[in-house]
């Protein structure tokens, strides 16, 4: 989609394609629009729309899941492999109009996730079809530890903002932010998101039915005490003792862990049972760019050489 | 309970169901069955909700003789209108019915200044759960805090034993979840013998047929104050399934309902692949279960039981006097 507004999963995509034509796949995102291009983060990414480079013989499309309806009926024939980074949003855009299912088409030979929490999402809903999981990185050029921190509260108001006014709401009522004063990211670029990341001693993550969770994993490489819920497909790196998850729509356990870390920064305690530093080495360390395009270009390999042989790519 | 004051309740003008709504009227109806005179507030004159059968004493904001509130007058302020009020009519003492503590601060304004839950002229809250008394007193430390009983209407909600093959839900919330499991269950092929059934914008009789028939009842609840549709529901003998919405809890639970944690969609629909499965083989044994659950809600959830809850919070909240409600 041609999206302006920051979406973790655009960039994704183009990183994607980076990875694929870095390794000698050519690869290219089609825009709807010619000419247009995601801009509120740096990229040289390839770039075309669906009208000046069609899909044709030998091409493979790989399609977003919130595409994946639409999509079986365009480019019949064209292989296709949806990249669903949430599961959850495997039903969102689907329209009356689209019988078919995309996951049990012969088109679409297989799906990539982020987490294992998507890979068994999907793996119950279409048994048979085929799932592959890459681990998505962080940029440890933008997302990176800095010691000298604000008494700043980072946050992200673009999902359940029902449950973000609550939390503020209980902690500024019962007089607990202390001196901290919550930003809210909205709009951002990538760059400024990473700033006001490294800036904070806390994010507050109100993740909501994500593939992964791109905000909480990036604000804990920054070293944000990180407090909040894991949106499902984020347990694999939201979790004690790097970080404090909250079950969903417990607000007052949340604003409750607030008030704790805050208390302990405050009294220069320790609100992890581990540093902040070590909470950002685990995640730069486990999610790299290198495991990434590993797990991209391996994915790709086992679909190329099982899948596409029918197609006789070349 | 005798009282020369009145309770003045001022309301929305809403023509949709809402559970809270009737609880409002049912509440004026309790007060005033027990001496104290009761109204309803609508902002329109003549307007009265007719989604459910009611007498209630209703009449509107521009009724000289009810409104503005005089001397000796309450008012039972929704939670979600208790922003609006600390500036509306300072001074005359109010009673939040907070019947979601989640929407606390839905409406708040001026964040930093006028906290109704800490102005001097609320007497207290009312609440309909503890957990929705929890989260109010967790906000408000030294907030007085009542906390009443929903009830079930036994004329309407109760067991049906000739029931269709056929999943109600309410789609008005989280109805993101909502698709994603109607859609799991489809994919898995598990509604070919079931039906959905969209209970939305029904009268109270309709929405209770619509539930008697069903087998299954499918709860979407987040962020409730109490949950009537799973109760309702579990009193119409469904075989109740889903969340809770925190304030549900105490109800909705093993062995009587089967409750999934918020979010937890592939959960949520392998709770419900073996009840279909069950009961397209033999209903009878999970039907069994059903009628207990529905002799539980109907058992614990009474109107006696509500009708004395309002009566006792009021007598803890005012003192009768010759001059009005004295405080």
């Amino acid at each position: 989609m041609d999206w302006t507004r920051p979406s973790g999963g655009v960039r994704k995509l183009y990183r994607h394609v980076d990875i694929l034509n870095a390794a000698g796949m050519p690869a290219v995102i089609l825009h709807q629009a010619p000419g247009f291009r995601a801009s509120w983060f740096a990229n040289e990414t390839k770039v075309s729309s669906f009208h000046e480079t069609p899909p044709g013989y030998g091409d493979v499309l790989l399609v977003p899941e919130i595409l994946a309806w639409q999509f079986t009926g365009i480019a019949p024939g064209v292989p296709k492999i949806i990249f669903n980074q949430n599961a959850y949003q495997t039903f969102a855009w689907r329209q009356p109009q689209h019988a078919v299912v995309p996951y049990r088409h012969p088109d679409y030979l297989a799906t990539i996730v982020v987490s294992d929490d998507n890979r068994q999402y999907l793996e119950h809903t279409f048994p048979g079809h085929r799932v592959l999981r890459i681990h998505h990185s962080v940029d440890p050029g933008l997302f990176y530890f800095q010691p000298a921190k604000k008494r700043q509260i980072a946050l992200m108001p673009r999902k359940k903002d029902a449950d973000m006014k609550q939390v503020l709401g209980l902690l500024r009522y019962r007089g607990k932010l202390d001196g901290f004063t919550a930003v809210e990211i909205q709009d951002k670029s990538e760059a400024e998101t990473a700033e006001i990341l490294r800036d904070s001693m806390i994010f507050l993550s109100f993740s909501e039915l994500e593939g992964w969770g791109l905000p909480p994993m990036e604000a804990m490489a920054c070293g944000c005490v990180t407090i909040g819920y894991d949106g499902r497909g984020g347990r694999e790196f939201f979790r004690a003792p790097y970080a404090i998850p909250i079950e969903p729509e417990d607000v007052t356990a949340f604003a409750a862990a607030v008030e704790r870390a805050i208390a302990d920064l405050k009294a220069d305690r320790l609100p992890l049972s581990v540093t902040t530093r070590e909470a950002s080495d685990f995640i730069l360390n486990t999610y790299t760019p290198q495991r990434e395009a590993q797990d991209v270009l391996q994915t790709w390999r086992e679909i190329l050489d099982v899948d596409l042989a029918r197609f006789r790519v070349q | 309970m005798r009282a020369s004051g009145r309770v003045l309740v001022p309301v929305m003008d809403w023509t949709h169901p809402a559970g809270g709504m009737r609880k409002l009227y049912r509440h004026v109806d309790v007060l005033n069955a027990h001496g104290i005179e009761a109204f309803i507030v609508h902002q329109q004159p003549g307007f009265r909700c007719t989604w459910f059968a009611n007498n209630t004493a209703v009449t509107c904001s521009s009724a000289a003789q009810h409104w503005p509130p005089r001397l000796g007058d309450v008012l039972l302020v929704p939670e979600f209108l208790a922003w609006q009020f600390v500036a509306l009519a300072p001074g005359v003492p109010k009673v939040i019915f907070s019947q979601n503590a989640y929407q606390t601060f839905e409406n708040a304004k001026d964040p930093f200044r006028v906290i109704p839950y800490l102005q001097p002229d609320l007497l207290a809250s009312i609440v309909v759960s503890d957990d929705s008394q929890q989260y109010l007193q967790y906000a408000f430390p030294g907030l007085r805090v009542f906390r009443i009983h929903y009830s079930v209407d036994p004329t309407l909600f109760y067991f049906e034993p000739n029931k269709k093959r056929r999943i109600a839900l309410m789609p008005r919330k989280n109805e993101f979840e909502m698709k994603q499991v109607a859609m799991l269950l489809e994919c898995r092929g598990l509604l070919k013998d079931f039906s959905i059934a969209r209970i939305h914008d029904q009268s109270q009789e309709q929405a209770a047929s619509m539930l008697r028939e069903s087998m299954i009842f499918l709860s979407f609840s987040t962020y409730e104050g109490w949950g009537l549709p799973p109760m309702e529901a579990m009193a119409c003998g469904c075989i109740t399934i889903g969340h809770d919405g925190g304030g549900g809890r105490e109800f909705f639970r093993e062995p009587y309902a089967t409750p999934i944690a918020p979010e937890n969609v592939l959960e949520f629909v392998t709770a419900v692949e073996p009840v279909i499965h069950q009961l397209n083989q033999d209903p009878r044994p999970l039907l069994e279960k059903a009628k207990a659950a529905s002799q539980f809600v109907l058992a614990t959830y009474t109107p006696q039981r509500e009708e004395q809850d309002i009566v006792r919070t009021w007598e803890q909240i005012i003192t009768p006097s010759p001059s009005g409600l004295r405080l």
